[in-house]
């Protein structure tokens, strides 16, 4: 950032002021600034780790390579980067402590760094995790979790994932608890299939749908409730526990993942918000009245403008192709 | 009325932009490597909590990689990511305020930490007095002020992070400055007398 250290007030603000002592009183009180510029906020250690995490977030799909990458960059660094000598070495110095670190943390069996995968819109990934469980994460989903899922001296820890968005995983069994945390839930499982789904952006709540195997739901009060094969349950977003269970067919747990769509029972903002991240498109609620519907579909394969058709035609709706999005409205 | 402020010589966020754009995982590197403190500062001013803060930013920088191809050459990706972070801090913020179950509305664009006027009158550091003026200033002003002077934006980009006009960047820029400016007076006058 070449910035403006050495510079007096930027020219727009001269250009603003025509007083000229005033304007020579806010040069002066602009220079007197620079003292009070804040320390750095990230020491060298954590801007490797940052960086580190950003690499695995970025590198799709994610690979146990991630570590060598992320080290291997200094060279790529030092070719496209035009700040000083020192600066530099500033960086080199803090891959260096990350190399040293990583050696420490690995003879002290420290746990592993968490992990993350975000999938953009119009998109799906399958990840797979280190204990051997998969999880299909829906466009816009993201994920965290521990790389190893070990703790302190390579002990096997609690398998711990964090979910915002929608996901379907098949945890493996092996002997261990696997949990789902979400912005306001959490899903304890031994092994088993199911879908969690929480838009903490949309206040959706989390919604969990069992295909096989049992699950445990709890939000942050004490209730939690056991969900079997074929159940489905919502935890409301301002809510502390699940409400009661409701029978789902199982194929329709996460149709996503073969290019189908379900809602259940949804405002249609988020019908809408779940079309846009799986299409990646733009889809405009032309009256605030018609937000709040709730709206419920299923399709083992979808097509957009099919929706959208039976949405319009289902709710009294017209929809509209513009040139960059779509338009719901009233006739 | 469109005055152009020439480039700086040597910015290198126009190259890496379209490196970027070229998929070069090199230039998000580059990027972070120039950006992520003041984006981290930045976040930190919203969020209390450094870890969740660090969080916001490798975020913004995953999305960064992720839109990489969609990037219009023409624009600031150093702004997008300040805008980036500055929103992911916000729902963050909201999404802790619901879980909280306080469920009043909320309508604060920012909760900035508090300031602490009483550390003012004891501070005999020009920087740290400094400090002190610039947390009493009305948060808008003070978010366009630090922008400008500490992280180096123009009022463009200033104006896409905050999502308002140039113009207004400009008076909330102008008019923090003479708070400031009265305050320097007034301390440094009394100093001198």
């Amino acid at each position: 950032m070449s910035d403006a250290r050495e510079q007096g007030l930027p020219a727009d603000v001269a250009r603003d002021v025509p007083d000229e002592a005033e304007r020579a009183g806010l040069d002066t009180v602009w220079r007197a600034m620079e003292s009070a510029r804040p320390a750095p906020a990230v020491s060298a250690v954590e801007s490797s780790v940052m960086w580190a995490a950003i690499v695995a977030g970025t590198s799709t799909p994610a690979s146990e390579s991630v570590p060598s990458r992320a080290l291997a960059s200094p060279a790529a660094i030092a070719r496209t980067d035009r700040r000083p000598a020192w600066a530099r070495r500033r960086v080199r110095g803090a891959v260096f402590t990350a190399v040293a670190l990583a050696v420490v943390a690995t003879l002290l069996g420290r746990p592993g760094a968490w992990r993350e995968v975000q999938v953009a819109r119009g998109q799906q990934q399958t990840v797979q995790l280190p204990d051997g469980s998969a999880v299909t994460l829906n466009a816009g989903a993201r994920l965290r979790y521990r790389n190893d899922f070990r703790g302190w001296f390579g002990r096997p820890a609690d398998r711990v994932a964090e979910l915002e968005g929608a996901a379907y995983f098949a945890v493996a069994k092996d002997g261990r608890s696997f949990s789902v945390r979400t912005y306001n839930a959490e899903v304890r499982v031994l092994g088993t299939e199911f879908e969690v789904q929480a838009w903490p952006a949309e206040r959706s709540g989390t919604v969990v749908a069992v295909a096989e195997g049992r699950v445990a739901f709890a939000g942050s009060g004490t209730r939690d409730i056991t969900l079997a094969a074929g159940d489905r349950a919502v935890l409301a977003h301002a809510a502390s526990a699940p409400g009661a269970a409701a029978a789902v067919a199982v194929d329709r747990v996460a149709p996503w993942r073969r290019g189908g769509f379900v809602a259940v029972d949804e405002p249609l903002t988020s019908v809408v918000a779940s079309l846009e991240r799986q299409f990646d498109v733009t889809i405009e609620i032309g009256d605030p009245a018609i937000a709040d519907r709730r709206i419920t579909l299923y399709y083992p394969e979808v097509a957009l403008d099919r929706v959208l058709g039976d949405l319009a035609t289902m709710q009294s709706l017209t929809v509209e192709r513009r040139r960059d999005r779509y338009l719901l409205r009233l006739p | 009325m469109m005055t152009i402020e020439p480039p700086a010589l040597d910015d290198p966020y126009p190259e890496w932009t379209r490196r970027l754009l070229a998929s070069d995982h090199a230039a998000l590197e580059a990027v972070f490597h120039d950006a992520h403190d003041a984006l981290v500062a930045y976040a930190r001013r919203m969020m209390a909590d450094a870890a969740q803060a660090r969080d916001v930013v490798q975020v913004a920088f995953i999305r960064l990689w992720e839109h990489r191809l969609s990037l219009d050459p023409e624009r600031s990706i150093r702004a997008w990511l300040f805008r980036t972070v500055r929103n992911e801090a916000l729902t963050r913020l909201r999404d802790a305020r619901n879980q909280a179950r306080s469920l009043e509305t909320w309508d604060e664009p920012m909760q900035w930490r508090a300031p602490q006027p009483e550390a003012l009158l004891e501070e005999s550091e020009l920087g740290e007095a400094v400090q002190g003026w610039l947390d009493e200033l009305p948060e808008r002003q003070r978010e366009a002020v630090r922008l400008s002077r500490f992280e180096g934006l123009s009022h463009e980009e200033i104006a896409e992070v905050m999502d308002i006009a140039p113009r207004t960047v400009n008076n909330h820029i102008v008019r923090g400055l003479q708070t400031l400016r009265a305050r320097y007076d007034a301390t440094w006058s009394r100093e001198g007398a």
